[in-house]
């Protein structure tokens, strides 16, 4: 995982580029190849994918012993002289001039990388000196800044805090500054316009134009060189952003004089030069057949192009010193590569315009005194509350009618033809003995409505001698069907166990109804009173299957307890059922009725009375008919009076 | 005497609730805190000793090996006991997943031949006029409101062809009437829904003058 050193965005391994804001991500924590980009571990010499030095050689510092050379795949020590380019007679002083000052690529070419490199440290460290004063500016701030550090460490600091590339370079640079009087007038409007402060740009726009520009060659007008510099001079790598650019060269600067002592091709494309042995071995063989050019020795590399690299950022020299591995007693080393493997607090974003202009605002209607006074808003003048008229006069329709002598509402019930008449001919119609399935599916809830039906109901199947077996999908269901059965099964001489049975808690809704649907009773249920198993009573022992029962009757206190037992009962075994529900649940099972999945339905306390007067027996539900009709009576007036009184008030604003 | 006890109890918590009418007050909120802790209590009392203890660990600890089958179920509610952590929930997704797998199934299976079925069947109607004038009369409401009420969540951009323009122009129409008949059947499920409640208030009513004050007969 990178963090992004501009917003601190969570990145992925492998991405180049911030997901959150676009910028280049620094590379993770370790060395990272100069050949192949690959990720190496802090103690890495040589590259783990290919090979390559990952490590700085530094004077004075041990270090591993080099590779030995392998047979073929070694750099070419001492071959045959290839013929000293001879001067260009369109060449200026200048660059002639340099090339003397410079070693041959024989010269070159007769050290191996290794030694080159102690003679490049060497080198640098006595004449440090008098490089000094020729080193370009960004380098000296560098070394100024590195001058707080002890004495012990400035040796060590200042050999690897110049690349071997631009040491060497700075020895040119006294036989160059002679030569610059000299320079074509091209080179130098190449110098003013690099010289000149680069037009302020955003990170988003730097990032897109880094993004795009793979080469210098698009930001340096290829044109503007001559042919010959155009063939020698290899692309160069922008460097995006100048913290990160410091810190990548703190990886790769070390080596830049290995990868510029390496042959290089003349195609920029190949860059044949940064490749090691082993890689251009590997080549396709027409790569190989091609007549190889001579090395550009990297001290031919002219100042002027140096100085093009950008100096704006002040580098970065602060940190603690390595204190073991390869680079033990080196400063400054990895301080953006430390910094960005800790986890940063997400910058806060920069403000912007509409922000800003917000937050203006906001403040100047914080300092402007308040102009007006808030006043609430005056209450609308509200009719006189109804409601306790209303529960007044509910109240005293439901308590007047006890006291009434004559029970007014009874006389009129309707019995024939309705819906409790049907189902009271289907309990008539059983069979002496018929097994009854009976379901207690309410609770307290709708027990004073219900209960009036229960017991209508249980007294009829025991007048007609059913047996009587009791389930409820309700954990609350056995309690109240054992207020309604014991009762009735007292005026009727049931016997528990025999006659009737309270078979308990049916759990598991539609797999427990389900259950009775394939095999009549669960087989590990155990009733309500004595807790034995229900396969094992008397009346339970001859149910076999669910065509044992004659009939099922719901006492349904909700729609869907009704639904249940039609959905996962009455479809799977094809039982007749009857339901007994409270009068809410009546428009919904009148639906099942009228498809004929109910052979009779009842409901509420009016179905209740038609039930008592139909059994012959009339009781409480036909006692409670007076104080129902009254609050109904109540209810619908109103009804009727408050949507008067709404259309009056409605046609009296329009008017 | 405990029948004395019960109907003084019931009586005053019946007068708890309904001091609603006044406003809440402590009186109904320490009334509601007692029916929920009994219905509480109840559900677990019938839990533990009608279900867990008869039905699956007394015959485990009696004959396991008659009642092995008896361990998956074991293992499914002990599974469940492991979404009280974060880290083990995913554990009792098993038990979730058979238990909503297996009444899911359940469920529109019997939707499917309990409601479904029979309800389509049921709207298949005869519409000859050589019935009973209540049949006819009935039949043709219903499939009209049926009709009515499907085209009424039929929601279309007014269409350009003249004989499209007239079927939807028709179906708009039909859909307003099949609107209204939506209307009416809230209205009378709301209806019978407050005449339930009434009924549950004679209940109470009938309850304090006759088992508690025991003045109406």
């Amino acid at each position: 995982m990178i963090y992004c050193a501009q917003c601190g965005t969570q990145n992925k391994d492998e991405n180049k580029f911030c997901s959150h804001c676009g910028a280049r991500l620094a590379p993770p924590a370790g060395l990272i190849c100069p050949m192949c980009s690959t990720p190496n571990p802090v103690d890495t010499v040589f590259c783990n994918n290919c090979g390559a030095r990952v490590v700085p050689l530094i004077a004075g510092v041990d270090r591993p012993a080099a590779p030995p050379p392998i047979k073929g795949l070694s750099l070419p020590t001492k071959t045959a002289a290839p013929p000293t380019p001879a001067p260009r007679e369109d060449s200026e002083n200048w660059l002639a001039n340099l090339r003397a000052a410079t070693p041959t690529d024989n010269e070159a070419e007769s050290e191996t990388k290794w030694a080159r490199d102690e003679n490049a440290d060497a080198e640098i460290a006595s004449d440090s000196a008098t490089t000094r004063e020729d080193d370009p500016a960004w380098m000296r701030d560098l070394r100024r800044a590195a001058s707080d550090a002890p004495a012990d460490e400035a040796n060590q600091r200042d050999d690897f805090d110049q690349p071997r590339e631009t040491r060497a370079r700075s020895d040119q640079e006294t036989a160059q500054a002679e030569s610059e009087a000299d320079e074509p007038s091209w080179i130098k409007r190449l110098r003013e316009s690099a010289q000149a402060p680069e037009p302020a740009l955003d990170r988003d726009d730097r990032a897109i134009k880094m993004e795009r520009a793979e080469t210098r060659d698009d930001i340096v007008d290829q044109d503007a060189l001559p042919d010959w510099l155009q063939a020698e001079t290899p692309p160069e790598k922008i460097t995006p952003e100048p913290e990160l650019a410091d810190a990548r060269a703190q990886n790769i600067a070390p080596l830049r004089a290995e990868e510029t002592s390496a042959p290089r091709a003349a195609e920029p494309e190949t860059r044949a030069g940064e490749m090691p042995d082993w890689m251009r071995m590997a080549m396709p063989a027409e790569k190989k057949d091609e007549p190889r050019l001579e090395p550009i020795a990297p001290e031919e590399i002219p100042s002027w192009v140096a100085r093009l690299k950008p100096t704006d950022a002040p580098p970065i020299i602060s940190g603690e010193s390595e204190a073991a591995g390869p680079l033990a007693g080196l400063r400054s080393l990895l301080p953006l590569a430390n910094a960005i493997a800790q986890p940063h607090a997400p910058a806060k974003p920069a403000p912007t315009p509409n922000g800003k202009t917000g937050a203006q605002l906001f403040q100047a209607i914080l300092a402007a005194p308040a102009s007006t006074e808030i006043t609430a808003p005056e209450m609308k003048r509200r009719a006189p509350a109804m409601q306790p008229i209303l529960y007044l006069l509910i109240a005293l329709a439901v308590i007047i009618p006890f006291f009434l002598p004559t029970n007014l509402a009874s006389s009129g019930l309707r019995l024939s033809g309705t819906p409790a008449a049907e189902f009271y001919d289907a309990i008539q119609t059983l069979p002496a003995n018929a097994n009854i399935l009976l379901a207690f599916d309410y609770d307290a809830s709708v027990a004073g409505e219900m209960d009036l039906l229960a017991r209508a109901v249980t007294r009829q199947l025991m007048q007609r001698r059913a047996n009587i077996i009791a389930v409820s999908t309700l954990d609350t269901g056995p309690a109240l069907a054992q207020r309604i059965l014991e009762p009735a099964a007292r005026e009727n001489n049931y016997r528990y166990g025999a006659n009737y049975l309270n078979a308990g808690y049916l759990a598991g809704n539609e797999a427990g109804l389900a259950q009775i649907a394939s095999i009549g009773l669960p087989t590990n249920a155990r009733d309500y009173l004595q807790n034995q198993l229900v396969r094992q009573i008397q009346i339970a022992t001859n149910i076999k299957s669910p065509r044992d029962f004659a009939l099922v009757v719901v006492l349904a206190g909700t729609d869907d307890a009704l639904k249940l037992w039609l959905e996962q009962v009455q479809a799977r075994a094809n039982l007749r059922v009857a339901a007994a529900t409270s009068a809410g649940v009546e428009p919904k099972a009148r639906a099942y009725r009228d498809a004929k999945q109910i052979v009779g339905l009842v409901s509420g306390l009016i179905g209740a009375a038609q039930y008592e007067v139909l059994t012959g027996q009339p009781g409480q539900a036909v006692v409670r008919v007076n104080a129902q009709s009254a609050a109904q009576i109540v209810l619908v007036l109103a009804i009727v009076i408050g949507n008067f009184a709404w259309l009056i008030s409605r046609v009296g604003k329009k008017i | 005497m405990s029948d004395l006890i019960g109907v003084w109890v019931g009586a005053i918590l019946t007068l708890l609730v309904f001091s609603y009418l006044l406003g809440d007050s402590p009186l109904f909120r320490i009334a509601q805190a007692i029916f929920v802790g009994v219905a509480v209590g109840y559900a677990v009392n019938v839990a533990l000793y009608l279900i867990l203890l008869p039905r699956l660990i007394y015959p485990l600890i009696d004959s396991p090996q008659q009642n092995w089958h008896l361990f998956v179920p074991l293992a499914l509610g002990i599974l469940l006991f492991a979404k009280l952590r974060a880290a083990w929930s995913p554990l009792g997704n098993i038990s979730i997943a058979f238990l909503f797998g297996v009444g899911g199934a359940l469920a529109i299976g019997g939707a499917l031949s309990g409601a479904f079925v029979p309800q389509l069947n049921a709207t298949i109607l005869s519409l000859s006029p050589a019935q009973n004038l209540n049949s006819v009369i009935s039949n043709w409401l219903l499939v009209i409101g049926t009709i009515g009420a499907l085209l009424s969540f039929r929601f279309l951009a007014q269409p350009q062809r003249p004989l499209a323009r007239a079927f939807e122009t028709l179906a708009r129409g039909w859909g307003g009437l099949g609107r209204w008949f939506i209307l009416i059947a809230f209205g009378a499920i709301f209806a019978d829904t407050a005449v339930a409640r009434v009924s549950v208030l004679i209940d109470r009513v009938y309850y304090l003058l006759h088992d508690w004050l025991q003045i109406v007969r």
